[in-house]
């Protein structure tokens, strides 16, 4: 379960000294969905993408505070919600929608944003998401990406432990990886 | 309503007529508004993302933003130093930050039978060698450019005579240059540290000594044995050490020890001499990347009276004389 695999003591460590190929790892499994969570309730891609990135950059800032036993989903899918209420909040963006159904659209939005249960249960489909991205990878795919992503080990360390070659340690990485950029939207398309 | 109809407003589909409609009655009661709110939530957690998002160009903004981000926040803690420095009373000094003791900004790493390569927050350009790390500070590129480099690494710098670029060692050598390309081998394991300089101009700066730094000109490799504390340069040619980056290793007459080294770098594996007649080598060839490690050694066996086997249980390669 990605819950395990996510909120994991040392992927929490990695993020919290700021590890680039962690955060990598993070961005590659969040950001579209994050982005498609605040999208559904914004309606505009441009500001969803510029919330998407402030629940990031936010997130990285206060990587110091980040607790160990942190569930990331659910932290990261609150940081969400809360720069879209923002948003919502915000008066001059009630100005700024002429068309008067585009009006009660965003009022019916924020309202539904504030319902606690059936965010609840978004937030549980996205952990399950994520999970199934990791998941779709070959069995031995995701072991190695997830020794090496997430619990940080090296490719040296991974082979020992798994009596395989270090040649093959690489190779499924930049499977994993390559399955994750070029086929993310096949992925999708199966659910 | 049908859940059908809130579903198409949902995904706005229908004209103004059907949209108000569906509005109106969602507002009629608290349990339709409940109700549109779950059928709401149910759509939205299915993930169906219909939009496509290039997130490489995403997280390079992220990057770009945190970068940015920082140096607001480095504003801060430079103003408080300064007050507390007033508040003492007395003159105050600011010692040069030692990288190894403030917070590193960006840690870059090549695992080992990896490459990467990095544009730092100047512009200035890396290629980075299997098994090496590079560090910068919080201040980079705001009062200096210093990096921390463990490993070996080429350097394309931008150029910038106010802010000098400056690469610290595990040893007490730096490499000063104001814009320039040149190449540093500095591996914790190796007893010297070579740099290499392609093109522009470089200085050698030792912590430990007052003396302005020993300059180094193009085509000229300074190289700086760690125990006997001694610079030694050398004329060179330039591609055969920098050719690594485009996944070649080239060997002039090098001593076996350092090309098992490069080797064992390259390709994460554990090479061990047992006939100690074997360190006396010396070898010249050319290794690509792509060629695989056992091909490399039966070209050491080819070349000189060496053979090769491998301990499988200790992922070893273990060299022995042939007789």
């Amino acid at each position: 379960m990605a819950h395990g695999i996510i909120n994991n003591s040392l992927f929490i460590n990695r993020l919290k000294k700021g590890e680039h190929t962690a955060y990598e790892t993070l961005f590659r499994l969040y950001f579209d969905r994050l982005f498609y969570f605040a999208k559904s309730y914004l309606e505009d891609e441009d500001e969803a993408k510029e919330i998407t990135q402030n629940v990031f950059f936010k997130f990285w800032k206060s990587r110091n505070s980040l607790s160990i036993d942190s569930n990331l989903n659910a932290y990261l899918f609150r940081m969400t919600k809360n720069e879209c209420l923002d948003y919502f909040k915000h008066q001059k963006v009630r100005a700024n929608y002429q068309d008067n159904i585009k009006k009660e659209r965003a009022a019916l939005n924020q309202s539904s944003l504030q319902d606690h249960p059936d965010l609840l249960l978004i937030e549980t489909e996205l952990e399950a998401k994520v999970s199934q991205i990791l998941d779709e990878l070959p069995p031995r795919c995701k072991q190695i990406f997830i020794k090496s992503r997430f619990e940080g080990l090296k490719y040296k360390e991974i082979a020992n432990e798994m009596n395989i070659s270090i040649k093959t340690v690489e190779h499924q990485i930049a499977k994993a990886l390559r399955l994750f950029r070029r086929e993310l939207q096949e992925y999708m398309g199966l659910f | 309503m049908r859940k059908e109809d809130l579903i198409q407003f949902i995904k706005g589909s229908g004209n103004k007529r059907f949209q108000q409609s569906v509005i109106d009655w969602v507002k009629t009661s608290p349990e339709n508004r409940r109700y549109y709110n779950r059928v709401k939530a149910d759509y939205v957690s299915k993930f169906q993302v219909d939009h496509h998002i290039d997130i490489d160009k995403e997280f390079d903004r992220f990057l770009v933003r945190k970068q940015q981000g920082h140096n607001q926040r480095i504003f801060f803690k430079v103003a408080s130093v300064i007050v507390l420095a007033l508040l003492a009373g007395g003159g105050w000094f600011l010692t040069k930050a030692d990288l190894s003791s403030t917070t590193p900004l960006a840690v870059y790493e090549a695992q080992p039978s990896l490459m990467e390569e990095i544009t730092l927050p100047d512009g200035s350009k890396v290629s980075l060698n299997s098994g090496s790390i590079i560090e910068i500070a919080d201040d980079f590129n705001k009062s200096n450019r210093e990096v921390y480099l463990e490993g070996e690494a080429f350097f394309e710098v931008e150029r910038d005579e106010a802010r000098p670029f400056v690469v610290s060692t595990s040893s007490d050598l730096k490499v000063r240059v104001l814009g320039t390309s040149f190449n540093v081998k500095s591996y914790k394991t190796d007893q010297t540290i070579e740099t290499t300089l392609v093109s522009g101009k470089v200085e050698l700066l030792q912590n430990n000594r007052k003396k302005s730094g020993i300059a180094l000109f193009p085509n000229q490799k300074a190289t700086f044995d760690k125990v006997e504390d001694r610079i030694n340069i050398e004329k060179v040619s330039t591609f055969n050490i920098t050719s690594w980056k485009d996944g070649v290793l080239i060997f002039d007459n090098e001593p076996i020890q350092n090309v098992l080294n490069s080797l064992e770098r390259w390709y994460d594996v554990e090479i061990k001499i047992k006939d100690s007649v074997i360190s006396t080598y010396t070898f010249s060839g050319k290794v690509k990347r792509k060629t695989d490690i056992e091909e490399v050694l039966e070209l050491l066996e080819a070349s000189s009276p060496i053979k090769y086997h491998l301990n499988e249980k200790q992922k070893t390669f273990i060299l022995s004389k042939n007789n």
